[in-house]
Order: structure tokens, then C-alpha cells, then sequence
């Protein structure tokens, strides 16, 4: 096996925790969360073409408790993943570089995410 | 030719991206991405109303809803495929075992892709 000469990434373990590499990390566990919702996505389209017992067995399948939680988190990732991808969009083109900018944008992402879930649910149960 | 090899990366039918074409790419999915799972957020909230078979079946028979669902599957898998491609790189150390893992990546990536164009072909039919 050849090994690659890049370095590692720090591991998490060993890694001083603050606001902003929390945030990052976030930012990839819900990118990784959001790989699942695709692939759920896409068999629903799947299913859709397959007919009616197909269809039906997909819905079965989507209201078992797991999937339904799996939902849940779905959404937030959802939500925090775009908001958070916007201050990656900012950060490319050199703005919100600022110690006290990063801390503000991150809370503001972090807010607007559950707050976006909220109201999605929300509306989603008819509740608003 | 450009143009070309762009929509070879889109279908998944391209050699992997690495450095500054990775990025570019990452960022315009992500632009791309963005406006359409906005777009399916609003569907889902405004226009599903439950997974009724009927319902869904007449919102996909309009062209620009199934295109624009075609558009979200594909763009979704290609930013995600990046994005997965840059964690394998951070966290697994052999070459050998990055390009293995990318290589099953992206064939789970085009079936999901063939398997949704079909299944939205066969809708049509």
C-alpha cells in the first residue's frame, strides 16, 4: 500500500473545541447526514416508477418510527447545511473573516436553522 | 470540449476532480443545489400534502416539476459525491483505499441516476 504524503486532518479527539471548528464540523456531518437524504430522494422517484406496490411499500417503509426520526434529523441538516453553506459562499468570495463576524454569522446559522426546521414541521402538520 | 467534459461530470462519467477544479465545482453545485432543494421544500410543503399516489402522479406529469426533480437528483449527487470525496481524503490515509472507496461512491451515484431516469422515462410512457 502506498502511502499519501498529505497530513492528516487534526483529529477530532485531541482537538481544542471552540465555536467556529464546531460549526465546521457540523457543517460536514450534515453534508454527510443530507448524502442519505439523496439517496432516499431518489428511490422515492424510484418507486414511483415501479407502480402502485412498489409505491405503497415505499410510503410503509417511510412511516416506520426510524425513518421518521431519520426525517426529523433530516430537516435540521437540511436547514443548517444551506444556511452554513451560504458563509462558506461569503468566506470564498473574502468576506466575514472577523473573529467577532464568524461568531455572529455562526449563531445567526445556527437560529435560522432551527428555526427554518420549526417552521417547516410546523406547516408540514398543518400546526400553522 | 469544455462544455463537453462539464456534462461528463454532471452524469458521473468523468474522472475524478481534485484541487482547484474540485472547488469550482463544489461551489457551483452548491449554488445549483440550493435553489433547487429550496424549490422541492416549497413543493413538499405547499403542493404534497401527504405522499397521495394521485397527487404525486399529476404533480410529475408536469414537464417543468419533472424536470426540475431530474435536475435536484442529479446536481444532489454529484455536490454530495464531492463533498463525501473530500471526507475520504481527510480521514483515510492509503491512496489505494480513497480511490476504492471513491470508486464505490460513484457507482452507487450512477445507479441512483439511471435508475430515477428510467423510472421518470417510464412515468412518461
Amino acid at each position: 500500500m502506498s502511502k499519501n504524503n498529505e497530513p492528516l486532518s487534526p483529529h477530532l479527539t485531541i482537538y481544542k473545541w471552540q465555536v467556529t471548528n464546531t460549526l465546521s464540523i457540523m457543517h460536514r456531518f450534515s453534508g454527510f447526514t443530507l448524502c442519505f437524504g439523496g439517496v432516499f430522494l431518489s428511490i422515492w422517484l424510484i418507486s414511483l416508477g415501479l407502480g402502485d406496490s412498489a409505491y405503497t411499500l415505499f410510503v410503509r417503509f417511510s412511516n416506520h418510527i426510524i425513518i421518521k426520526l431519520f426525517f426529523l434529523a433530516l430537516s435540521f441538516a437540511f436547514f443548517y447545511h444551506s444556511l452554513n453553506g451560504i458563509r462558506h459562499l461569503m468566506w470564498d468570495i473574502g468576506k466575514g473573516f472577523e473573529t467577532n463576524e464568524l461568531k455572529v454569522s455562526g449563531a445567526l446559522v445556527v437560529v435560522g436553522a432551527i428555526l427554518f426546521a420549526c417552521l417547516f414541521w410546523l406547516k408540514i402538520l398543518d400546526l400553522l | 470540449m469544455r462544455l463537453f467534459l462539464r456534462v461528463r461530470k454532471i452524469f458521473g462519467v468523468a474522472p475524478f476532480e481534485h484541487s482547484s477544479e474540485h472547488w469550482k465545482s463544489q461551489r457551483q453545485t452548491a449554488i445549483i443545489v440550493f435553489f433547487l432543494t429550496y424549490w422541492l421544500i416549497y413543493q413538499i410543503i405547499f403542493t404534497f400534502h401527504g405522499s397521495d399516489l394521485i397527487l404525486i402522479r399529476e404533480w410529475i406529469s408536469n414537464p417543468i416539476n419533472e424536470l426540475l426533480i431530474l435536475l435536484t437528483v442529479i446536481f444532489s449527487l454529484y455536490h454530495g459525491e464531492l463533498g463525501l470525496q473530500v471526507i475520504v481524503e481527510d480521514y483515510i490515509s492509503t491512496t489505494q483505499t480513497q480511490r476504492n472507496i471513491m470508486f464505490m461512491i460513484r457507482l452507487l451515484r450512477l445507479l441512483l441516476m439511471t435508475s430515477v431516469i428510467i423510472s421518470l422515462i417510464y412515468l412518461r410512457l
